[in-house]
């Protein structure tokens, strides 16, 4: 008996959103990449919003993400084959982690790629969902905005230091120094995804990767991003949430204590297995689309925030050589933070959803109101 | 005694800019690019509206937008110059640091791959599928 109660006209909205994502020219070689756990309709449907628009699409199945991210993991020749012979990847995936880091930078940096990641656990619902519809425009101008808040000020070459600080109403409180310059975000400072960009569909993130100095205690919500955590509960999803108890990360001199429950020890483990510097404050970022849900996509929701301890090779170069062999993440639901004094998250909310120029563009798509307003879930 | 690295990237643009490709690729975007040589002398070249100017030393202070930076050695340079290395396995062997981690200017690390790539006549990588 089929159990699915959908049909490909239900899901091509989104994948015809992903198209606006990737901005697809006609005749452009697109490679979609889909893991063994996404569900076969979804593939047909990106293929088919592929085809639309007059593209040349093959689609590449492979093993779940697993640990493939991990410093090292090669691909399938096969597999680095397509990546490298296309104009366009649609990366497909049950699992956020990035996959094959090595091979991914060297398509984007040597081959001209442009990428389109989109997790999606494993459910066809997600591609039904509101948050798989929210605009590109909007979601480009108002992370191009947050970016531009967390490096005013920064030149290149340039020696500026900001200041960003998180505090929340679980015991978190956070002041970290960062140089402007690693300040990251998912593909989003042009209204065009140019060759050697990657962007996240529906996701974008800003955030920082590489720290002065961090001193201060952030509490989680949740974790996310590891293989292992599909073991956790709700069990298969590699989010964690709610935690059986509160799991601290204590900062000093970047330098993290990690304090918990059982959850708290599989991280340790993690951490453990990592190297000298996987300890070390390696990410700060926050979500910009309202609509993501928090249960499985919590790192995109407009408002969360998430950290990392670890910086694998290549994510943030320099001549410290601080790298480790995992990232690996948690995340807070509410927060207020500042750069600078300034505020960017009020109680939960970004405030650059109540920026004139964006609530202009937002117009474009409906109501302001509505497009910014939080999902109940 | 070699020849500066300054000299070498400059000549490198303009067998780019002898092709049409070069041409439209040097248009793609305007922006400065410091290369902090650790152990020499660093150089930088703004590229503006499709010229190139290649100069000694650091570039004035640009905003963060507008300008990249490129860290390491000088043996580092003359081989990827020379095309003994690809930018992104030295980036993986930690031998160069382009600034800003993996997203925010991986476009203007491929713009200037591309274009010392060029310099070097060697074809498109997908011309080999």
């Amino acid at each position: 008996m089929d159990v699915n109660p959908y049909r490909l006209l239900d899901l091509l909205p989104a994948a015809r959103n992903m198209m606006d994502y990737c901005q697809l020219q006609r005749g452009e070689h697109v490679a979609i990449f889909a893991d063994t756990l996404i569900p076969p309709l979804v593939v047909q449907a990106v293929l088919a919003a592929v085809e639309e628009r007059g593209c040349r699409p093959a689609i590449v199945t492979t093993q779940p993400a697993g640990l493939s991210w991990r410093q090292g993991a090669e691909p399938p020749r096969a597999y680095k084959a397509a990546m490298y012979a296309s104009d366009v990847v649609i990366q497909l995936k049950s699992v956020e982690a990035q996959t094959f880091p090595r091979v991914q930078e060297t398509a984007m940096i040597e081959h001209d790629i442009r990428m389109l990641r989109v997790p999606l656990g494993n459910s066809i619902e997600a591609l039904t969902e509101e948050w798989a519809l929210f605009p590109f425009e909007v979601m480009q101008l108002v992370t191009r905005k947050i970016y531009d808040q967390w490096t005013e000020g920064a030149t290149t070459p340039g020696d500026v230091v900001k200041t960003i600080r998180v505090q929340a109403d679980n015991g978190t409180d956070l002041t970290a120094t960062y140089d402007p310059h690693y300040v990251i975000h998912t593909g989003f400072l042009f209204p065009k995804l140019m060759p050697g960009q990657w962007n996240q569909f529906c996701g974008a993130t800003v955030g920082i990767e590489l720290f002065k100095d961090a001193n201060g205690t952030v509490v989680f919500d949740g974790l996310h991003g590891e293989e292992e955590y599909k073991l956790l509960p709700p069990a298969g999803s590699d989010v964690v949430h709610p935690l059986s108890e509160p799991v601290r990360w204590i900062f000093e001199d970047r330098h993290c204590r990690i304090e918990g429950g059982f959850e708290a020890e599989l991280i340790r483990r993690l951490v453990a297995a990592g190297g000298a510097h996987a300890d070390i404050l390696a990410e700060i970022a926050l979500g910009v689309n309202p609509k993501a849900p928090l249960n499985t996509m919590p790192t995109r929701r407009s408002g969360v925030t998430h950290y990392a301890v670890g910086s694998t090779t290549g994510r943030t170069p320099n001549p410290e050589k601080e790298s480790a062999e995992v990232h690996t993440h948690g995340h807070l639901f509410k927060c207020n933070l500042w750069v600078d004094d300034e505020p960017c998250i009020v109680d939960g909310r970004l405030a650059v959803f109540d920026d004139p120029e964006v609530r202009k563009v937002a117009a474009k798509y409906g109501d302001p109101d509505k497009l910014f307003e939080e999902a109940p879930y | 005694m070699s020849q500066p690295l300054h000299e070498i990237l400059d000549e490198l643009l303009r067998k780019a800019v002898s092709t049409v490709e070069g041409r439209e690729t040097l248009m793609r975007y305007n922006h400065t690019l410091n290369f902090e040589v650790l152990n020499g002398d660093s150089f930088h070249v703004e590229i503006i509206d499709g010229e190139a100017d290649v100069q000694t030393g650091a570039s004035s202070p640009r905003p963060i937008a507008e300008a990249h930076n490129i860290k390491g050695n000088e043996e580092v340079f003359r081989t990827w110059f020379a095309g003994e290395a690809r930018f992104s396995d030295l980036i993986h062997d930690q031998r160069i640091y382009p600034q800003a981690a993996h997203t925010t200017k991986r476009h203007i690390d491929n713009w200037i791959v591309k274009l010392v790539r060029l310099g070097q006549g060697k074809p498109s990588l997908k011309d080999e599928y």
